[in-house]
């Protein structure tokens, strides 16, 4: 068995006075594809915003417990958040590029970050992402265009080269798919299966068969409580709890 | 599962599933249950309805695997719903072959009536063909309520079956070499006995079917 | 068949009639609005078109013995000089009121226009010349028909022989009618037909760029921190409540405090453009932070987001990604703000940029007056000529403002980003 990526041991994370998650205990392999289901309001998505910490952003959010990325505590006063998150990526829902060309979206990450010297050296990085994010054949003679110009899909893909240009551990996935169409959507999901030999990435999805298609290793969270947690093909074949079962086959639970 | 289905017609039509095979394995029971009676008591007129029925049950076949086709299409069912989906097909193409095994048997009336089998032979044919006869009926009992531990008895039961198989062609073979009977009529009590074994071990996996939807386990044996 | 024009219990009819009730009643009310508009429009167009052209009256100037005047004084008047020009080309006139009444004719100003003619090509000196000088208000009105020669004699202001005299020079081409370039060039002046514009304009212009250098930076600053950084607390919504009702404190306020601040405690120059634009900005800063704030909250977080999640800092996301994208709105917000500014006289008349500027102002600590306060001071003025110059003075305010909102319309074009 490989070593965890990322460990969570006793988490729990509070909106003010009510607690969105209780007592996570989760170990994300890596590369691997690791997808968080589960109904709205489970405390998937908290539990994605807590690895790059996109939760301090909220005032009333409160973290306990312990989260570790490569063996050190994430949530540790000496961790700068800016270098955490430079190595823990993330793709949003509704893609969201900067209002800027191409080139700069890709290049926003490895400018701020001082990661390139040379002008060169950025065009190549640049490059090297779009192709990654198999963005490159369709945008390599408009690289001055802006982002926005851009299909649905094509954005999300380039959110997704800006997500791996600063080469993060880690990249995670809130609902990528959610705001495209079926045929955009099986690429990003193409696009997800062979970026995981590089990254290790943790997405959440709505999309029970999208989950089922893409990831190796399922998590079922139920009203903050991670219920159920293992291979992607037993969760959806042979779940052992009841509350899997009843929502993954559409029941009531 | 009690808990109903979000979309409900989802129920509903895996419930028509459900009772096309009960209707099916309602047929396939009379089909066998005849058949058994006309073997020792030759009806030409009978034999052949026996094995038109066959069609009828083709008929049934093919419906099944249509509406189980069509529910992946629509709702892309998961683990127990798409275990409830996928038995049906396997479960339909069991009895269909238990309807052919009866169709065949029904045939055989007409050799029996031209050399009449050992008394004892009738006797350990129809003790035979009545114990598959439950079978099938509890099996397709166990389907309707989902209730496995009735499945486990069926499976049970198929070992008296074999043995009664065991005990048939041991006397039939010792009648036929001993010539203390006729010895065709030894010969077709070993492929009637053959068939109804046959016949059990479709109702066993019928009945392994019923117990994998409901608990995901696989029991055909395999490496 | 459904027969849709039958009325199945709808009251489509009622309904139909509601509609075009309310149509009707829209369109009655932007016609009404329009009306008044134009009206406003007109009356003032009518009232400046008197000063399109201004009446300009020759004089055969003698400066054969004018030289020691341009050495001695200063600032030389050759006021003399007018006069006896005026006096050569009538010289039946003998007797001393209609002298003076012949010296009318001329602007008082026209001493030192010849001044500066003379400063421009000094060769006119020592010779005799014919010279277009400005023609007195007074003059300028009978020849557009503003006299009303119906009345008798004494309540005239052209009497009789006035009347003949205008007559004999328009017979002999002495009077002429020219565009009056003046209005725009020349500063206030006690004389409606020399006052002009200018000095306003300066001064508004200058306070106007003091306003904006100083509340521009300050109200985007404050917006950015308060939108993007300030914790959310008691005292930021205390605060907050605090600028909206800044806004809505009435300028005279402003010109108080700028009066007590600036002049009493940090002792600035009285009436300079740089205090009137420190009070106009003080004014319109709340209005700044206001906009400034509507027009970052409308960028979408997602942005600045993305930014986090790639590692950038609070600061780089906001001012790389939250700040641009929010310029355009800031910036029109400011305009909008500052157009309120320019056409604010109270504070300024608190600051002393009321008083009598005839200079035009060439820095920020020059006393200068702004185009509102002349406008105030010209309506309150006595000749009949200001009438005109005051509607004047407000095309030009208007003017200015259009052209303000124009260049707020235009910078949000230009930097839009749409996303």
């Amino acid at each position: 068995m490989l070593d965890p990526i990322i460990s969570a041991r006793g988490v729990n994370v509070f909106y003010g006075d009510s607690q969105a998650l209780f007592d996570i205990e989760l170990d994300v392999l890596p590369n691997k594809v690791t997808a968080l289901i589960g109904p709205s309001g489970c405390g998937k998505s908290t539990f994605l915003r807590s690895i790059n910490r996109m939760n301090d952003l909220i005032p009333v959010c409160r973290f306990e417990g312990e989260l570790t990325l490569s063996g050190q505590d994430i949530y540790d006063k000496s961790v700068d958040v800016v270098a955490l998150r430079a190595q823990v990526g993330m793709v949003f829902q509704k893609p969201n590029p900067f209002p800027k060309s191409i080139f700069e979206n890709v290049a926003y990450g490895l400018r701020i970050h001082k990661m390139c010297t040379a002008k060169s050296e950025l065009q190549d990085r640049v490059e090297w992402s779009l192709k990654s994010a198999g963005l490159w054949e369709e945008v390599s003679h408009r690289l001055d265009e802006p982002g926005n110009s851009l299909s649905g899909g094509q954005q999300q893909r380039l959110c997704i080269a800006r997500a791996i240009a600063v080469q993060p551990k880690v990249v995670l996935m809130d609902e990528p798919c959610s705001a495209l169409d079926p045929i955009a959507t099986a690429v990003i999901e193409d696009l997800i299966d062979s970026l995981r030999k590089d990254y290790t990435i943790i997405i959440v999805t709505h999309s029970m068969q999208q989950a089922a298609r893409i990831s190796q290793r399922t998590a079922f969270f139920h009203l903050g409580k991670l219920v159920e947690f293992g291979e992607t093909k037993t969760i959806f074949t042979t779940p052992k709890d009841e509350r899997t079962q009843n929502y993954i086959t559409g029941r009531i639970g | 599962m009690e808990t109903p289905h979000i979309v409900k017609k989802f129920d509903k039509n895996l419930d028509k599933i459900k009772s096309v095979i009960l209707e099916m394995g309602a047929l396939v029971a009379r089909q066998l249950e005849d058949a058994s009676e006309v073997l020792f008591a030759y009806d030409k007129k009978e034999v052949r309805r026996i094995t038109e029925l066959d069609l009828m049950i083709n008929g049934f076949h093919k419906d099944v695997h249509s509406r189980a086709e069509i529910l992946i299409v629509r709702r892309q069912p998961m683990a127990f719903d798409l275990r409830a989906t996928l038995a049906p097909i396997e479960v339909a193409r069991e009895l269909e072959r238990v309807g052919d095994y009866a169709k065949t048997m029904a045939a055989f009336a007409e050799t029996f009536d031209e050399s009449p089998p050992a008394s004892e032979h009738i006797a350990l044919i129809n003790e035979m063909s009545a114990a598959v006869l439950v079978m099938l009926g509890d099996v397709l009992q166990a389907y309707l309520t989902g209730d496995i531990e009735l499945a486990a008895n069926v499976r049970a039961q198929d070992l008296s079956v074999d043995i009664l198989n065991d005990k048939i062609r041991d006397s039939a073979t010792k009648m036929a070499g001993d010539s203390t009977h006729d010895a065709k009529a030894c010969i077709y009590v070993i492929l009637v006995a053959q068939k109804l074994e046959r016949v059990g071990d479709h109702i066993t996996n019928v009945s392994r079917y019923i117990n994998q939807v409901y608990t995901g386990d696989d029991l055909k044996r395999s490496l | 068949m459904i027969d849709f024009g039958k009325n199945a219990g709808f009251d489509l009819k009622g309904r139909h009639r509601a509609e075009a009730r309310f149509q009707w009643m829209g369109k009655i009310a932007i016609a009404i609005s329009l009306f008044f508009l134009a009206a406003m429009v007109f009356t003032i167009a009518r009232d400046a078109s008197g000063i399109i052209k201004q009446t300009q009256i020759q004089l055969q100037l003698d400066l054969t013995d004018a030289t020691g005047i341009a050495q001695n004084n200063k600032h030389p008047s050759y006021g003399k000089a007018v006069k006896a020009a005026l006096r050569a080309q009538f010289p039946k006139v003998k007797k001393r009121k209609d002298k003076k009444r012949l010296y009318g004719f001329a602007s008082p100003e026209a001493g030192f226009e010849i001044a500066r003619m003379i400063d421009e090509s000094p060769e006119i000196l020592g010779r005799i010349t014919k010279v277009w000088v400005t023609a007195s208000d007074g003059l300028d009105l009978y020849l557009r028909g503003k006299v009303d020669m119906d009345l008798p004699e004494r309540q005239r202001r052209v009497s009789d022989a006035e009347r003949d005299w205008i007559a004999t020079l328009q017979e002999q081409g002495h009077l002429r009618r020219v565009f009056n370039w003046g209005f725009l060039t020349n500063g206030d002046s006690r004389e409606p037909e020399v006052a002009g514009i200018l000095s306003a304009l300066v001064g508004t212009a200058y306070s106007l760029a003091v306003c904006f250098a100083f509340a521009f930076p300050v109200g985007i600053g404050a917006a950015i921190y308060l939108e993007e950084f300030a914790p959310k607390s008691r005292l930021s919504d205390l605060i907050e409540v605090n600028i909206n009702n800044l806004a809505a404190v009435p300028s005279i306020v402003f010109g108080l405090l700028g009066l007590s601040m600036f002049l009493g405690v940090f002792g600035m120059p009285r009436s300079s453009p740089l205090v009137g634009g420190l009070v106009l900005a003080l004014m319109t800063l709340p209005t700044m932070i206001i906009a400034a704030r509507a027009a970052l909250r409308s960028v979408p977080p997602s942005f600045k987001e993305g930014a986090l999640a790639l590692g950038a800092s609070p600061v780089q996301a906001v001012f790389h990604h939250v700040f641009p994208v929010a310029m355009p709105g800031m910036l029109t917000g400011s305009i909008v703000g500052m157009a309120q500014a320019l056409g604010e006289t109270a504070p300024l008349l608190m600051i002393g940029m009321v008083a009598f500027i005839v200079d035009i102002p060439t820095s920020i600590l020059e006393p200068a007056t702004a185009l509102p306060v002349q406008i105030f001071l010209w309506a309150d003025s006595p000749e009949r000529a200001f009438t005109e110059k005051t509607a004047a003075a407000i095309i030009v305010l208007l003017v200015f403002l259009v052209s303000m909102n124009l260049i707020a319309i235009l910078l949000r074009r230009k930097l839009e980003t749409r996303f």
